[in-house]
């Protein structure tokens, strides 16, 4: 009689076991079906170290941080490629829509031409989102590009093949070919620099503090302050990418 | 035909199935090995990617510096000045340009010194989509004729003007 | 460029190249779903093409890696794919999903020339006498029972190549129909959709082959068998016209938040390429052709030369549906506010020239092969046959049911 029930344990176990293998695969291939998988709504970032915090309320559309976004980063200053860009809505009388952003906004922006009958307007600073369900890494054929553990996406200069479809899936437009390098290329939160401690050069460079950066779950840690405190939003939250890039103040406008 | 009078069994070896999957099993085994081979040796240890490449991308060369810390360390005559200013929240490089070569050789990578109207403009400009809240803003068009902006404004402290205007 | 595009959409990245190769691949279907027809399914009226499908086939196949070589901005690591394919990418599959289709048309091609290779290795001398005897793998047994396993094989090969296609194709339309972020692309319709074009272009381009090549020959192709082929061509169109229509249809009245966008670009960017040339010229205008073409008022010679109008509208609309849906797809911007531009670039590797010479490379590659594997019918076997089936299906021997 033990053994019999020993017996059927153990093969409980083993269907216990093939079972976990299975789905700990499934899970790997589609980590989005397992982190839907529980009721609960996630608000709090889990597996990223770092945040991100954007306030359009401050930003005054300057350049700055594209530009240092550029030299640190060794993007071509004259081609249409950017890891940061900062755009302009302009809402007028007739709630016409109108963006725009001028070489990425690298020299600023020009004085628009019916100012008076603008009744809304800001900018808003775009950058790589790091998402937490990202899509581009998802669909690199390759392995080149991918999460880091503490929650950066990077691409490997070494391995990528070029053939663009991370940037076709990237909701946000985040992704371009390197002009120079022949690979994909993209924000990379200053990797460089905030693994040694720094912020990122855009933070850095920015005069009005609209950009925002550091740790999470660290006491005083400006950008976990934000997101605790105040009500912030994320781009295309309906594309489920769940962004690690925070905004205060971001209209329904914003694409 | 030849061997049309036996359809005896034909060797093993010599059918046309076993000679095409003899190739196929070839093929395949040197693929295999092929991969083994190229595969890099650090790839899938953390992930699906190479994982000595987020020690690469660690690596990468800075162009800004840590912040302004160092710069106010030699430039100590700056640093009254422009920490008792509005201008104090700025850090050095984002009016300067990336400096991080300049602290070790100082006398060969010279940071960009700017004072021209549309260079301040580009802050303080009165523009659609720019809020006054966040920064005190001019039109350049009005202000003052064609003067640099330093030549009344200390830039480091622009609160503080020359010749006493106000 | 109009609206607001992010800065970064201003470089298309998937090229003409990206639409040639989707465009070849699918003509590799529908070749492959004839030869099934025939050794699966055993529709003996197309046996004057069934060789000739599979030579056509592994000429298109062996093509489709270049376009996709001259795109990749590191053509050199293109092995990685087959090295450390990323399970949960949809592209990723391709290295191993080709190689699979490749070997089994191979294969297949082995089997069925076999008898013919070995045959070659005796009478012929020299370098072509070396040249099939290394072919022949030294498997040059040719007894009844061997060649019965050959067929056995053969017809095995064919089963595995009907999922295999269908895989092939599925696997294509999924690359886009997986892309959440662009909402012309993203659907569970794009897969089935990218099937039933394949079929449909690769079994027009059959008719196409066969037609001009037969004329080419000074040869009447086999009415019999084109008439097959134009009933065929007709149903596969319905299903892929159908679908491409449900699709808009659906996008049209579910009108989500992203559907002005791609009204706008339907309307605006590519009215001509999709109304123009995918629907009317390449849909409905072949949709009445086709069984036109059948209608017993029109001679034969006329009956076979509207079938090949027909089929070479299908194979430019099949193309323009390829654009629509590559080039298409990229010039509507993520933001929803805008559409960027393309234009092919005369010259480069992603250039129109080298598109035209990649399109014209299996029709190079055809003529040589077919040096190797005669594809067509021998002449008086092919007559014989007839006769055979016309006897033995007398509702074929008019050539006009249906």
């Amino acid at each position: 009689m033990a053994k019999m029930v020993r017996r059927r344990f153990f093969s409980l176990g083993g269907k216990l076991l093939a079972g976990g293998i299975v789905a700990g695969t499934i899970g790997k291939y589609f980590p989005d079906t397992v982190a839907h998988a529980a009721p609960t709504v996630r608000t709090g970032k889990t597996e990223g170290k770092w945040g991100f915090v954007v306030d359009t309320y401050k930003c005054i559309g300057c350049g700055r941080c594209v530009k240092a976004c550029k030299a640190e980063s060794q993007v071509p200053v004259d081609q249409e490629v950017y890891r940061t860009w900062v755009e302009r809505y302009t809402v007028d009388y007739d709630k016409n829509v109108k963006i725009e952003s001028p070489r990425g906004g690298i020299n600023g922006f020009p004085e628009v031409e019916n100012r008076e009958r603008i009744t809304k307007s800001f900018f808003v600073p775009k950058l790589c989102n790091q998402c937490e369900n990202a899509p581009c890494t998802k669909v690199c054929p390759v392995g080149a590009t991918y999460t880091t553990p503490d929650g950066v996406v990077l691409v490997d200069r070494e391995r990528c093949v070029g053939c663009s479809y991370c940037i076709q899936a990237c909701p946000y437009g985040a992704r371009f070919k390197h002009p120079v390098f022949k690979v994909a290329d993209k924000c990379t939160w200053c990797y460089h620099r905030i693994s040694k401690g720094m912020t990122t050069a855009c933070v850095q460079a920015c005069p009005v503090g609209a950009r925002v950066f550091g740790e999470i779950g660290v006491p005083d840690s400006p950008v976990d302050k934000i997101l605790s405190e105040e009500r912030v939003n994320i781009l295309k939250p309906e594309a489920g990418t769940m962004p690690l890039v925070d905004y205060l103040g971001l209209d329904k406008v914003v694409v | 035909m030849k061997n049309s009078d036996s359809d005896q069994k034909v060797k093993l070896t010599d059918q046309p199935l076993f000679r095409i999957g003899m190739i196929i099993a070839i093929v395949l085994v040197l693929f295999i090995g092929l991969q083994q081979w190229f595969i890099p040796k650090s790839f899938g240890k953390t992930g699906h990617y190479r994982s000595d490449n987020i020690q690469e991308w660690t690596e990468h060369e800075l162009q800004y510096a840590a912040g302004s810390d160092a710069c106010l360390t030699c430039h100590s005559n700056v640093k009254n000045i422009f920490l008792s200013g509005s201008h104090e929240q700025l850090n050095c490089e984002t009016c300067h340009g990336p400096a991080v070569k300049h602290p070790n050789n100082p006398m060969d990578s010279k940071p960009s010194i700017e004072s021209s109207r549309e260079f301040c403009g580009s802050c303080h400009q009165t523009l659609t989509g720019r809020p006054d809240t966040v920064i005190t803003q001019i039109d350049l068009g009005t202000h003052m004729g064609f003067a640099n902006c330093s030549d009344c404004h200390q830039p480091h402290n622009p609160g503080f003007k020359f010749g006493g205007a106000d | 460029m109009n609206g607001y595009i992010y800065p970064n959409e201003a470089n298309v990245v998937w090229t003409v190249m990206i639409v040639i190769y989707p465009y070849i691949t699918g003509l590799v279907a529908g070749a492959f779903i004839i030869s099934a027809l025939y050794h699966v399914f055993n529709q003996k009226v197309f046996k004057p093409v069934s060789k000739l499908a599979l030579v056509s086939a592994l000429s298109l196949l062996l093509v489709a890696p270049i376009p996709l070589l001259l795109h990749l901005s590191q053509p050199l690591r293109a092995f990685n794919i087959m090295l450390t394919p990323n399970p949960s990418s949809a592209m990723a599959g391709f290295g191993y999903i080709y190689s699979f289709y490749l070997m089994i048309v191979l294969l297949e091609i082995w089997f069925i020339y076999r008898k013919n290779i070995v045959t070659m290795a005796e009478k012929s001398a020299g370098l072509s006498k070396i040249g099939y005897g290394l072919l022949s793998l030294g498997a040059k047994d040719l007894s009844p029972g061997t060649l019965a396993m050959d067929n056995r094989i053969i017809n095995t090969l064919a089963v595995i190549g009907i999922p295999a296609a269908f895989g092939l194709h599925g696997y294509v339309g999924f690359i886009f129909g997986g892309i959440k972020a662009n909402p012309w692309w993203s659907s569970p319709l794009m897969p089935v959709i990218f099937i039933a074009s394949a079929v449909v272009s690769g079994t027009a381009l059959l008719i196409l082959v066969y037609g001009i090549g037969s004329r080419l020959r000074k040869r009447e192709p086999d009415h019999q068998c084109m008439t097959a082929l134009n009933k065929y061509l007709w149903i596969f169109l319905i299903v892929a016209v159908s679908l491409e229509a449900l699709e808009i249809v659906n996008a049209g009245y579910q009108a989500k938040s992203y559907w002005p966008a791609v009204y706008g670009l339907l309307t605006q960017q590519i009215p001509l390429s999709f109304f123009g040339i995918q629907l009317l010229l390449g849909g409905l205008v072949p949709l009445i052709l086709l069984p036109a073409a059948r209608l017993k008022s029109f001679a034969r010679e006329w009956q076979q030369r509207l079938t090949m109008i027909a089929a070479g509208l299908i194979v430019v609309g099949v193309f323009a549906m390829r654009w629509n849906v590559v080039i298409g797809g990229q010039l509507l911007s993520k933001t929803g506010m805008g559409y960027s531009g393309y234009v092919v670039p005369l010259l480069g590797r992603e250039g129109l020239l080298m598109a035209v010479v990649v399109l014209i490379l299996p029709i190079i590659l055809f003529s040589v092969l077919s040096q190797i594997f005669p594809p067509w019918p021998k002449d008086e076997a092919a007559i014989s046959e007839q006769i055979e089936v016309s006897k033995s299906r007398p509702e074929l021997r008019s050539g006009t049911v249906g």
